[in-house]
């Protein structure tokens, strides 16, 4: 477990950083905005009255549902996922192309340890911070939603809910870790990882400009609905699975090109 | 111009690819630009109704986007953001690309002045950060005329080109600044990353508020507000402090480039 530990040890300090950074924006959002939030819906209402009652149902507006903890939830969770796919990409980018960067590669490679056995230790280090952070994160969002929400009786929809987060972010993690392998060379993780983590962002922005319900499939920020997990208490199941099925075919690559790449002299 | 010549050369592929994602984005969005004006009106009247900062969330904060013009500024905001990413790797990349590809022994033995290096690569910079934002006012047109929108655009997409340039010049020359500072060339490039991340938070803070004041100043993001551009004026204290800013940046970033230790860290 020597790669294992070492890894931690580089990366666990950015992690801790942006687990508090993205917990302290959860808190800010939901202690700050959420009573507002929900006093606004009676001047909604009101307005929605001078409408003929079609126009309010063709934009889909559900108040119940839009004006509750889930529904401002899920209005955070687009700086929530941004903030957590900087995170993992860059932790993905980090952990996978380490020895490239500091072209140490042979120094690894000659150890008596397999390729699977290094890319294993690797993976689980990454996944180790990332679901430490997500912890942090689900339990402040639980302990909010006990807290703020009007009626908080349904724990086990806000855990799915919150738990899209941790999802989210697996998906930025194998795309991190699939760009760091298969690139020739990785110059900056942080610039790649501000790139992919906006990139994201974007996307998320388009479709919801567009709403286009085919740049669904495009829009990792979407794949995992938190406003959904919290309505219907489930993941919407052709996106959700959309989601993994990319998360998964992009790390059995990495793990594949990782296993087999031919290691170039320095 | 040799070093000119080779870092336009090397720049180009990102830059065709930044570019591609410019053109998706204007593209996709002016286009279905007209079935969201549609609904615009009963949407503005609905949006006002919620706090400032759920808009501001939504990234709708001070837009009518019922008008062309207010969702141009909606798409545009996200346009800032890819070029302030980009801007910020265009002067990261200038000053540290020798020390991490490690060819700084072969570059800095040449008979030229540390500063004349840097200088021809920062103007290759410069060069791809000014057709990126001339390539946003093309696009724009284009698209504008594919759709076959009635009125004259010219000048709202102009000042819309020419605040994004400037921001993306602050953000280029705080991240060439940056590079320089840090002796490793990895922590230069998050420090720079890291602002444009945090003023980019900085700028949704300011939506959210009521009188944000001087947050203003702190947030290169807001220097030039969608109000302003749509309403036909470019607040000129804020393009001066850019130009200031610029100036004091690449100041900088030229004294720390010259005193370094250059190394492959």
């Amino acid at each position: 477990m020597n790669v294992f530990r070492f890894e931690l040890r580089r990366a666990w300090v950015g992690a801790a950083i942006w687990t508090v950074v993205l917990t302290g924006l959860l808190c800010g959002l939901i202690t700050g905005a959420l009573p507002a939030f929900l006093e606004s819906r009676v001047a909604v209402e009101n307005m929605l009255k001078n409408f003929p009652p079609a126009f309010a149902a063709a934009f889909g507006l559900v108040l119940d549902n839009l004006f509750s903890f889930g529904g401002f939830y899920a209005f955070g969770f687009l700086y929530y996922a941004l903030f957590g796919a900087i995170m993992a990409s860059g932790i993905g980018l980090d952990l996978f192309s380490r020895e490239k960067r500091e072209k140490c590669m042979d120094f690894l490679l000659t150890k008596p340890r397999g390729r699977s056995r290094l890319f294993a230790e690797k993976l689980l280090a990454a996944l180790a911070m990332l679901i430490a952070s997500n912890v942090v994160f689900v339990a402040a969002s639980l302990i909010l939603y006990r807290a703020y929400a009007p009626d908080p009786n349904m724990m086990g929809r806000a855990l799915l809910a919150a738990s899209s987060l941790l999802w989210t972010v697996l998906l930025f993690l194998a795309v991190g870790a699939c760009i760091a392998v298969f690139a020739r060379r990785v110059r900056s993780v942080s610039g790649l990882a501000t790139a992919i983590g906006f990139g994201g962002f974007l996307l998320s922005a388009l479709y919801s400009l567009l709403e286009e319900e085919k740049l669904r499939y495009i829009n990792p920020f979407k794949f995992y609905d938190a406003a959904k997990a919290f309505f219907d208490g489930a993941f919407e199941t052709n996106y959700a699975l959309t989601g993994a099925a990319i998360t998964l075919v992009l790390m059995v690559l990495a793990y594949v090109r990782y296993t087999r790449a031919d290691i170039p002299a320095l | 111009m040799n070093l000119f010549r080779k870092e336009i050369k090397s720049g180009l592929k990102p830059f065709l690819f930044w570019t591609l994602g410019l053109f998706i984005f204007i593209f996709a969005g002016i286009v279905k630009s007209s079935a969201a004006m549609a609904d615009g009106q009963f949407m503005v009247v609905l949006i006002s109704k919620f706090p400032r900062i759920v808009i501001a969330a939504m990234g709708m904060a001070n837009v009518d986007i019922s008008q062309f013009g207010g969702f141009y500024a909606v798409l545009m905001q996200y346009v800032f953001v890819l070029a302030a990413v980009y801007a910020a790797h265009l002067g990261s990349r200038a000053v540290s690309r020798e020390s991490v590809d490690k060819t700084y022994e072969f570059l800095f033995t040449k008979p030229r002045s540390r500063s004349f290096i840097l200088a021809r690569k920062l103007l290759a910079s410069l060069v791809f950060l000014t057709a990126y934002a001339c390539l946003n006012m093309v696009f724009s047109l284009l698209a504008v005329k594919q759709l076959g929108l009635a009125g004259d655009y010219t000048a709202l997409f102009a000042r819309f080109s020419i605040s994004l340039w400037f921001v993306g010049l602050v953000f280029g020359t705080l991240a060439a600044m940056f590079a320089a500072c840090f002796r490793v060339a990895e922590h230069g490039a998050r420090a720079g990353n890291l602002v444009v991340v945090g003023t980019y938070a900085l700028a949704v803070v300011y939506d959210m508020l009521d009188n944000p004041g001087v947050l203003r100043l702190a947030t290169p993001f807001r220097y030039f507000l969608n109000t302003e551009l749509v309403g036909g004026t470019v607040a000129l204290f804020y393009l001066l402090l850019c130009v200031a800013l610029c100036a004091v940046f690449l100041f900088i970033a030229f004294r720390r480039f010259e005193r370094r230790d250059l190394g492959a860290l």
